[in-house]
């Protein structure tokens, strides 16, 4: 049977699999299909896996399993056991993963079945997945337009109909981002909820693995199998911390003054002011909160990410796995290796690292950058005294176009709501608020108190269904 | 920033770099630097405090690895199991 890919989410896709609708197979080859067609143009794949688990129709069957047969797109950050993961690096091109990372091991455990690896700025690195090294993601709505980044490849799988859900990883914004970009729902969970043992590392302080879906009952359902504390990640939370201190009354606030800095679209404000509307319909009250540091966020966080990359990025010297290039003198090797290995936004961030780390600026740039990060941890912890959650644009514009930003700084502002999140740990998601006058969608952002997804969950349905 | 501090930078953090890459990175950083140096200024009004949930620490055991020969299939250079490097350390001549 033709299976009508836009209007399927992982629920009614079960449905159909244990009704015996279609199987396992049908519905892989059916994504397959698309593939073929559309990702030679739009490139949101740098790989489509041709293995299959051996029982596929049987795990689609499986009413046990929560995402029997469920097709599923994977940044190419995260490892797959026998599978290449290059991060879109030059330097890691000959890199295959030696084991899973443990969300693969749960996605698997689920029933998840993986169609290919998605293209991603490299490293992580950048807003609009034109920093790969493997050639630039189309957004499929606008092939003039970026999807979005760092997980770009994996927003464009999902929104071209390529995968039925995918998984991205989010340092700054890079799930939400491109989620908004796409018309899409993106999660970054609490700092620590999520393994990140097998995912290619960025910022420490700030990593996460979350998914994109078509609906918020999506993106819980694959965040509430894929969490968890684990002993192979350092910063793994226990369960015994994972507590949730939520106020009973539904408020939300919004940070005051948050649409008055520069660079937002006039249509951005007008549909955010539409979704608080929403919200109040759906029996919210909306309230200003007093955040006076979010508006420095941006500024610490391209402190602290450059501190973390350059710290990261110094295992990719050519010695223990990846591209080795140069001559058999040490110093040389290095040089060669990363000079030849990193693309220029990579090398940009890791020089103004080194830079923000050197002892003579160290005090001017990393600890100030620390300090003011406390400070929007304790606008956080204030504000969520009185309000469920705090509301922003995801983005200030909608999906540029490619090429529109060729300035770095200019490039950065499009994280201006979303690093916050990732500063202070929080939960936040992107849900699809309507379009600017472009047709091009924007997000509805929403952050929760630590470990308060279930809140998110509540409200994001809300906002959902009343859009 | 000067042309020269960048190339100060690349060599600290291992990269080769063409003339026109450190003109170009110089330049960027003026901005961005630019950008951040408000941090400066907000650091003198906010008390300190604690940034983020802390993790646990784990001991510090050994643990054997179960896909070892998969590790090692990722070197760049191998002699048998061995990871082939260029000199570290020479004795003169």
């Amino acid at each position: 049977m033709a299976i009508n890919l836009s209007e399927l989410t992982i629920a009614t896709a079960r449905e159909a699999m244990i009704r015996g609708d279609f199987t396992a197979t049908e519905l892989l080859n059916a994504y397959r299909a698309e593939i073929a067609q559309k990702n030679p143009d739009l490139n949101a794949y740098l790989e489509v896996f041709d293995d299959v688990p051996e029982n596929l129709d049987e795990i689609g069957r499986n009413a046990s399993l929560p995402l029997g047969g469920i097709p599923f797109a994977i940044k190419d950050n995260i490892l797959i056991h026998g599978h290449h993961a290059s991060a879109s690096s030059k330097i890691l091109e000959p890199y295959i993963a030696p084991y899973d990372a443990t969300v693969i091991e749960k996605l698997r455990a689920a029933g998840a079945v993986f169609l290919g690896r998605t293209n991603m700025d490299e490293f992580a690195m950048g807003s609009s997945t034109e920093n790969s090294a493997y050639g630039r993601t189309k957004n499929p709505l606008d092939t003039a337009r970026v999807p979005g980044g760092s997980s770009g490849g994996s927003a464009a799988a999902v929104a071209m109909n390529g995968a039925l859900a995918a998984l991205g990883t989010d340092t700054g914004g890079s799930i939400r981002q491109p989620a908004s970009f796409c018309g899409l729902v993106g999660m970054y969970p609490t700092f620590g909820s999520v393994s990140r043992s097998g995912l290619i590392a960025m910022g420490s302080s700030l990593d996460q693995a979350g998914p994109l879906a078509k609906t918020v009952d999506d993106v819980f359902l694959i965040h509430n199998l894929i969490k968890g504390h684990d002993p192979r990640d350092g910063r793994s939370i226990t369960p015994d911390k994972r507590v949730a201190t939520v106020v009973s009354e539904k408020r939300i606030g919004v940070p005051k003054g948050i649409l008055d800095l520069d660079g937002i679209d006039p249509a951005v404000k007008e549909n955010f002011l539409q979704s608080l509307e929403t919200m109040k319909k759906q029996g919210y009250e909306i309230v200003d909160v007093d955040m006076p540091h979010l508006s420095a966020g941006l500024a610490v966080y391209y402190v602290i990410m450059p501190a973390e990359v350059s710290t990261n990025l110094a295992r990719f010297d050519g010695v223990r796995y990846g591209a080795r290039k140069g001559t058999d003198d040490l110093w040389q090797m290095y040089e060669a290796s990363r000079g030849m290995g990193f693309g220029p936004e990579t090398r940009r961030r890791v020089l103004l690292g080194t830079y923000v780390l050197s002892s003579g600026y160290y005090d001017a740039y990393f600890e100030s950058a620390r300090r003011v990060r406390a400070a929007i941890v304790q606008d956080f912890k204030e504000a969520f005294k009185t309000v469920q959650a705090i509301a922003t644009p995801t983005t200030p514009t909608g999906a540029f176009r490619a090429g529109e930003k060729s300035d770095p700084l200019s490039m950065y502002l499009a994280d201006l709501f979303t690093v916050p999140a990732n500063l202070a740990g929080v939960p936040a998601i992107s849900i699809p608020s309507g379009v600017d006058q472009d047709g091009m969608p924007l997000g509805f952002h929403l952050m929760a108190p630590w470990f308060a997804e279930e809140t998110l969950h509540t409200i994001g349905k809300a906002f959902e269904q009343g859009a | 920033m000067t042309n020269e501090e960048v190339r100060k930078l690349a060599t600290l953090a291992r990269l080769s770099l063409s003339d026109a890459e450190c003109e170009t990175y110089a330049k960027d950083f003026q901005g961005i630097l630019a950008y951040v140096a408000q941090l400066e200024q907000i650091k003198g009004k906010v008390a300190d405090g604690h940034t983020a949930i802390s993790g646990t620490v784990k001991s510090d055991d050994t643990s054997s690895f179960q896909a070892r020969r998969e590790l090692v299939a990722q070197f760049p250079e191998s002699q048998g199991d061995e990871l082939r490097v260029p000199t570290v350390l020479s004795y003169g001549n």
